[in-house]
């Protein structure tokens, strides 16, 4: 028996949960009813969290201005992430910028830029001016750019807690999703396997054609009720524990970074996001090779020798995902779904793209479910397996000798698909050919800048006969240099252009 | 580059005003501001467009007076190639700037490297610790300007709250097939204003706000004769201008 579509029931009101609820309440309420069950018990926590440039489209899409998403979520303005000694533990870093190589869609520059530059600098200063903006604290546009216009990629840092609020409040009162704040006591299951009804505490049997689990990393609807089996990535990735804490500026002009600053350590790495009144601060390792308190000496060490750190938030995970992502009527989004590390920021990247998928393609009834989870599986296995080669292999790149970081080099722990592909570019660079999937995370670019970035070399004189545009490339390279002139004087200071947008906002024109 | 110092009856006792001979120095201005006030007869001459300041991003009104930074196209030696003159050209050597002392108000300027300062002809500004009559007309000259840029900013809130602006590009194209873009323009949505409520309109009618919109719109067609006087220099000919609506996409 086939039934229209009529309601969908989220449960979760974390940013997975809100996201998945906008955006489908965006584009089917005349339609279909959306609704969300946010439990009143579960607190969320402002962390300092990451996004990719897609952020943009999606908040855009939500119909949220970027001025109100700035001054309500203490964002900033995120143009890169820094690896800072991922390859030797002294003095080392490279960029992996949000902007493509200068010209990256008339030449690849991989092959020249050594040459071009005659050794001074890097790949990434060669490709592209967003390297010096970042190095120099200037802001990717100025308050004259309309909303969500870039002169350089963006995305943003924000306060997760204060993101969600703002989630909850625009969709609620905007998008009309409709908000339940209850507790899922228990969930009914139908006879065919599907499930049925959430019952909850106060608001009786809610029951709805399509469930959307964005539970958290419990995973209650497709992990718990329809058993869904979890697949570790703990082979692969050794991390396991994060501690994360709260870093005041100085002085209320204190330069703020606009790139995510990930800083290697004995047993895993730093990350360092700047938000508009405070860092977010975390270190992520294994506990495999580190006892907790060793990881908060590692983190005052960074912090320095002043500051001493107080209120610490632990968290435990296992890096995975599901086997499928949709199964029967419930489709998981976000932690349910799965969790690596928080390197690159994927995590909310996947809620999205997850998120805009199933608007996209919601089934028109209940019969065309399984066609639909089937395209949805493939499309997101797809996806997790990029991002997993994609992060391993900023590990795989790295020299230092610490156990942790030599486990994390064992051909045992890296996925043949990038072993593949690492020893292809021995001999050729990352091409758009090698991503031909549409769903693949991550571009050629954003790999070629990880393996130039950590010096990783490809021999190109073997095919030297079909590198002969040379003079292409050192005209895009020169077109970069001329931009940065110009942008070195146009663009402010990031902390300036906040200021600006907390003051004037940004036109929507 | 001029230099504006704050108008001060000590430092500035000798000074003399000079009459405007050429507009000498609006030479190297390709855009003048304008005030509401001024758009109909701004429209008869140029283009009348708005422009973000790049410090604020607020929008101004602007007229276009040439399209290559640094090239005012109406300005020859002996003559100003238009029908109307912006104000704020005549203004000078004087112009707004923030008082010091005072914070909410504003004060006169005046640039101490201005062709029309002098010290031994012209009118004199101060007579002893007084104004002089030249100086009382200027500053009633800058009242008037101050209360019509408050109503031009009135009109572009307005605007922009009804979401009657849109962004245009301007692609020039030259006879020597090279091209360049300029973005940061914005005129009148036509679509947007077709669809302005009743009541709306008669609002704006009352204002004046629908002449100012009008005088926009059709000032549009000014950019021909830009085309003409930019053909008629000494620069790389123009062999045609397409002015391309913001689609709203990035």
């Amino acid at each position: 028996m086939s039934s229209e579509i009529k309601r969908i029931i989220v449960l979760g009101g974390g940013a997975a949960g809100w996201i998945t609820a906008g955006l489908l309440a965006k584009k089917h309420a005349a339609g279909v009813k959306v609704s969300l069950i946010e439990s009143p018990d579960i607190s969320t926590v402002g962390v300092g969290e990451g996004t990719w440039p897609t952020m943009r489209q999606t908040l855009a899409k939500l119909g949220i201005s970027e001025t109100t998403f700035i001054q309500k979520c203490s964002a900033t303005f995120k143009q890169a992430s820094k690896f800072v000694n991922w390859i030797n533990p002294n003095d080392d870093a490279y960029y992996h910028p949000f902007s493509e190589p200068q010209g990256f869609n008339k030449v690849d520059l991989s092959p020249y830029w050594r040459e071009a530059t005659q050794g001074e600098g890097t790949f990434s200063q060669a490709a592209t001016f967003q390297h010096y903006l970042c190095e120099n604290g200037l802001a990717p546009k100025t308050i004259a750019n309309k909303q969500y216009e870039a002169v350089a990629n963006y995305g943003y840092h924000l306060d997760a807690g204060k993101f969600i609020e703002l989630l909850r409040e625009h969709c609620t009162t905007e998008l009309k999703v409709e908000l339940f704040s209850d507790t899922v006591e228990h969930v009914l299951m139908a006879e065919n396997g599907n499930i049925g009804s959430l019952a909850t505490k106060n608001n009786g049997n809610l029951s709805a054609e399509l469930f959307v689990d964005c539970s958290g990393m419990r995973s209650e609807l497709l992990g718990k009720s329809l058993n869904v089996p979890f697949v570790p990535c703990d082979d692969i990735f050794f991390s396991d524990t994060a501690i994360a804490t709260q870093v005041p500026y100085p002085d209320i002009d204190t330069p703020i970074s606009s790139c995510t600053i990930s800083t290697a350590q004995d047993a895993g790495w730093i990350w360092d996001i700047g938000l508009q009144h405070r860092r977010g601060v975390g270190y992520v390792y294994s506990s495999q090779f580190c006892t907790q308190e060793q990881a908060y000496d590692t983190l005052s060490q960074y912090l320095g020798d002043k500051y001493k750190i107080d209120k610490v938030k632990t968290i435990k995970f296992t890096p995975g995902h599901r086997e499928l992502f949709w199964k029967n009527n419930c489709v998981a989004v976000g932690l349910s779904a799965g969790f690596l590390e928080p390197l690159e920021a994927s995590a909310l990247m996947l809620v999205e793209t997850s998120a805009n998928l199933i608007a996209e393609q919601l089934p028109a009834n209940t019969e065309q479910m399984q066609m639909a989870a089937k395209r949805f599986n493939a499309s997101m296995l797809m996806k997790w397996r990029g991002v997993i080669d994609f992060l391993k292999l900023h590990y795989v790149l790295s020299k230092r000798d610490t156990p942790f970081w030599v486990k994390n080099r064992e051909p045992s722990s890296v996925p043949d698909t990038l072993k593949e592909l690492l020893e292809l570019w021995r001999f050729r660079s990352p091409s758009e050919y090698d991503f031909t999937d549409n769903m693949e995370a991550f571009s050629a670019a954003s790999y070629q800048y990880i393996l130039y970035g950590a010096g990783f070399k490809t021999d190109f004189s073997s095919n030297a006969y079909l590198y002969e545009k040379s003079a292409l490339a050192t005209k895009q390279i020169m077109l970069n240099r001329q931009r940065l002139e110009q942008l070195k004087f146009s663009l402010p200071r990031h902390r300036e252009l906040l200021e600006k947008v907390n003051r004037v906002g940004f036109s929507a024109i | 580059m001029p230099n504006y110092v704050l108008l001060d009856a000590v430092k500035h006792q000798k000074k003399r005003i000079l009459p405007h001979t050429n507009f000498n120095h609006s030479s190297q201005q390709h855009h003048a501001s304008l005030t509401i006030n001024e758009f109909v007869q701004a429209s008869t001459s140029f283009p009348v467009v708005f422009m973000k300041d790049p410090q604020e991003g607020k929008l101004h009104a602007t007229a276009l007076l040439g399209f290559i930074a640094g090239k005012n196209l109406h300005f020859t030696q002996n003559d100003w190639l238009g029908t109307h003159v912006p104000a704020s050209i005549l203004r000078a050597p004087f112009e707004l700037g923030p008082d010091l002392q005072n914070d909410k108000t504003l004060a006169l300027y005046v640039d101490e490297d201005s062709q029309y300062l002098s010290e031994s002809e012209g009118q004199a500004l101060f007579d002893g610790e007084n104004q002089t009559q030249s100086l009382l007309q200027v500053q009633k000259v800058f009242a008037d300007y101050f209360r019509d840029e408050i109503e031009t900013q009135k009109f572009v809130a307005q605007l922009l709250k009804y979401n009657l602006l849109t962004e245009i590009e301007l692609v020039i194209q030259y006879e020597n097939n090279s091209s360049m873009k300029i973005k940061g323009i914005y005129t009148i949505n036509q679509s947007e204003l077709r669809l302005l409520s009743d009541d709306l309109v008669i609002d704006f009618n009352k204002k004046d706000y629908l002449t100012a919109v009008h005088a926009m719109l059709a000032s549009l067609g000014q950019v021909n004769r830009l085309i003409k006087l930019h053909n008629g220099s000494e620069e790389q000919k123009i062999a045609g201008v397409q002015m391309r609506i913001d689609s709203g996409e990035e």
